[in-house]
């Protein structure tokens, strides 16, 4: 029963440091007008917020693996049937210059994503991953597609 | 394998002369489903030459090429007939090569050199006054050669009674020229040809003119050393390989840069044009707009024997003696593993080895074994190997541009592209252009983006590595997308 108890406060302080980290971000939702209500999605584990920012789509999760995470990304583009080399390119160079965000491919889609382990996120941090990732996701979705084809996230 | 043998007994009969018979058993190794690529590319090349018809000839260098993308002889061999073939409205005047290593050949099928009758090697001419025999240029000859490559016919042979003229600079080696201190060096006249723009092409934007419209220099004597300036890692050394100012140093000592300074001993300076770098062996070749007799003579040794002394020659003044170290570890013949410490290199690179007799081994590269912290030089045989493919580029395509950033040769800009074809990086002159969306079909075939079978997942056909697409990542052997793996 010891053992038990043990274990149950074990996860019991992990639900409370997952709630901890997702009242933070609904406070940094909100700090960036942003509805942290409407912003909700429902997912299977963890939480999830999504919300527009300019032409960019933004989606914030919190989740509990081995350990937690906060995950910020956005899919900003479907990659184009040409030109594939050169936007390689600049999407590496981009990795390069990009702060606290990267660019990332998973199969035909270009994301802006930071992830980071919630032990010793502070809010402040928080606040800029969610800033920056939403302020990368928004410029360079239309300049990519207008320089190197494809189409935008969700659009037709 | 059953169809190996059959291969070689289809070459064998080509060679006898049997084409039909030849053609039939080619046609019947092609279909084997099987059949590694190197050797499919190694039979349509054959199959090539079973008939006399142009277009015929073109298909199958074509499919050879589609088997092994990577074959540059099998890829000159196909510009050459492409450049006589008539030209069609909005037809592609040759197949742009895949960018490579220039002197690898095709995987594990080892084909002879080729040598066109509009290019010459370098030759070079001993110092040995007795010896009066012109000395063929060393030739990287891979050890194992199980089937040769076709005979090319001359190209002044009458394939097709409209081959163009004009199309390429005729060139002339220089007459020989009695030894004296130096030997005399054979190369092809390039320096004095003009470039040739096709009328359907416009002059590249942002590119500067090329340096052979610009009245040349003459040295009177030929430097042993020559000094790179106004480099990014400071001033470097380098060495005159053909006598119409073609200066090899190192990759490292121009980093970047499109354009440097040359000094000569005497402290003039000209400026000199990057015009080829070969990143995977450090090697940089600069255009400088001189001309001299003879260049320093070359080792003629293609392999530096363990202990062998030497001397290298850096630029600043500074000589030191070193020697070929043995080592244990297997490293590829052209790098010749030295006594020098990397913290004893005088320069930024490029310093000129030179053998007890005086001849020209290599140059010195900053690479250093991670061990040791000896350096590597590059030996000479492979730096004209280098400059042959070079000069034989640029005959075939004398308005190709540079790429500063993968060092290859670029042809993207003459159909309108933006990218280098090799590396994908903007090139110079269009950093602050506006770039528009671009999509010709000669510019989908530079960047090699219609030359694949589609894809079945989404329909894209720029190719597969490793049986998943480019562009999908969809895995043609599993017929399923890959999971994304986090946190590996």
């Amino acid at each position: 029963m010891g053992i038990f108890r043990r274990n149950q406060n074990k996860d019991q302080d992990t639900m409370t440091k997952l709630e901890e980290s997702a009242r933070t971000v609904e406070q940094i939702l909100a700090n960036i007008g942003i509805d942290p209500v409407t912003a909700r999605m429902q997912v299977q584990a963890g939480y999830g917020w999504n919300f527009q920012r300019g032409s960019a789509l933004i989606e914030v999760y919190v989740t509990q693996e081995e350990r937690g995470y906060l995950q910020v990304l956005s899919p900003i583009m479907h990659l184009p049937q040409t030109n594939l080399l050169p936007l390689y390119r600049k999407l590496l160079e981009l990795n390069l210059q990009l702060t606290n965000a990267s660019v990332g491919i998973h199969e035909d889609v270009v994301y802006v994503f930071n992830e980071r382990p919630l032990d010793g996120l502070d809010p402040i941090e928080a606040d800029t991953i969610i800033r920056k990732l939403a302020i990368y996701a928004d410029d360079f979705d239309n300049t990519l597609v207008e320089e190197y084809g494809g189409r935008l996230y969700g659009q037709g | 394998m059953a169809s190996h043998r059959m291969l070689e007994q289809a070459i064998e009969l080509m060679r006898a002369g049997k084409k039909d018979a030849g053609a039939r058993m080619l046609n019947i190794v092609i279909k084997e489903p099987d059949l590694p690529h190197p050797f499919r590319a190694t039979a349509y090349a054959w199959l090539a030459e079973s008939q006399d018809d142009l277009n015929f000839k073109i298909g199958c260098l074509n499919r050879a090429l589609d088997s092994d993308p990577t074959n540059q002889l099998i890829q000159s061999r196909l510009n050459s007939l492409l450049a006589i073939q008539p030209q069609q409205p909005n037809q592609v005047v040759q197949r742009p090569p895949t960018p490579q290593n220039p002197v690898r050949q095709n995987s594990g099928y080892d084909l002879p050199n080729m040598v066109l009758p509009d290019s010459q090697p370098i030759d070079v001419i001993k110092p040995n006054m007795s010896d009066s025999q012109p000395i063929q240029p060393i030739s990287i000859t891979p050890p194992d050669d199980p089937w040769g490559m076709p005979p090319q016919p001359a190209v002044n042979q009458p394939i097709d009674p409209r081959q163009s003229t004009g199309q390429f600079p005729q060139t002339q080696p220089p007459p020989m020229r009695s030894t004296g201190t130096f030997p005399a060096s054979n190369t092809p006249n390039m320096g004095d040809s003009q470039p040739i723009y096709p009328p359907n092409l416009p002059n590249p934007q942002g590119m500067p003119p090329p340096m052979q419209q610009q009245p040349k220099y003459r040295l009177q004597q030929t430097p042993r050393v020559v000094g790179i300036m106004h480099g990014p890692n400071g001033t470097g050394t380098g060495v005159f390989v053909t006598s119409d100012g073609i200066v090899a140093t190192t990759r490292y000592v121009i980093g970047g840069d499109e354009e440097l300074v040359i000094q000569l001993d005497t402290g003039q300076e000209m400026p000199a044009q990057v015009v080829r770098s070969y990143p995977e062996f450090d090697l940089a070749l600069l255009q400088v707009n001189a001309v001299l007799d003879k260049v320093w003579p070359p080792s003629q040794v293609p392999i530096v024997a363990d202990n062998e002394a030497f001397t290298v020659v850096s630029f600043t003044g500074t000589s030191q003696r070193g020697y070929k170290r043995k080592s244990k570890s297997q490293v590829a013949p052209h790098w010749i593993q030295t006594s020098i410490d990397s913290t004893q290199v005088p320069d930024a690179g490029g310093t000129a080895i030179f053998d007890s007799n005086s001849y020209l081994l290599g140059l010195l590269t900053r690479n250093h074994s991670r061990e040791t912290g000896l350096t590597y030089g590059l030996h000479i045989s492979h730096i004209y190997a280098c400059v042959n493919q070079y000069i034989y580029d640029r005959q075939q395509n004398p308005n190709a541009g540079y790429c500063s950033s993968c060092g290859s040769m670029t042809y993207a800009q003459h159909f309108g592209g933006y990218y280098c074809e090799t590396c994908g990086t903007v090139l110079p002159g269009f950093e602050a252009t506006v770039r528009k969306l671009m999509k010709s079909p000669q510019l989908l075939q530079v960047y090699g983006e219609n030359l694949h079978r589609a894809c079945p997942n989404c329909s894209a056909r720029v190719g597969f590595h490793d049986g998943h697409c480019l562009r999908c990542g969809y895995d043609i052997d599993t017929r399923q997308n890959t999971p994304l793996n986090r946190r590996t």
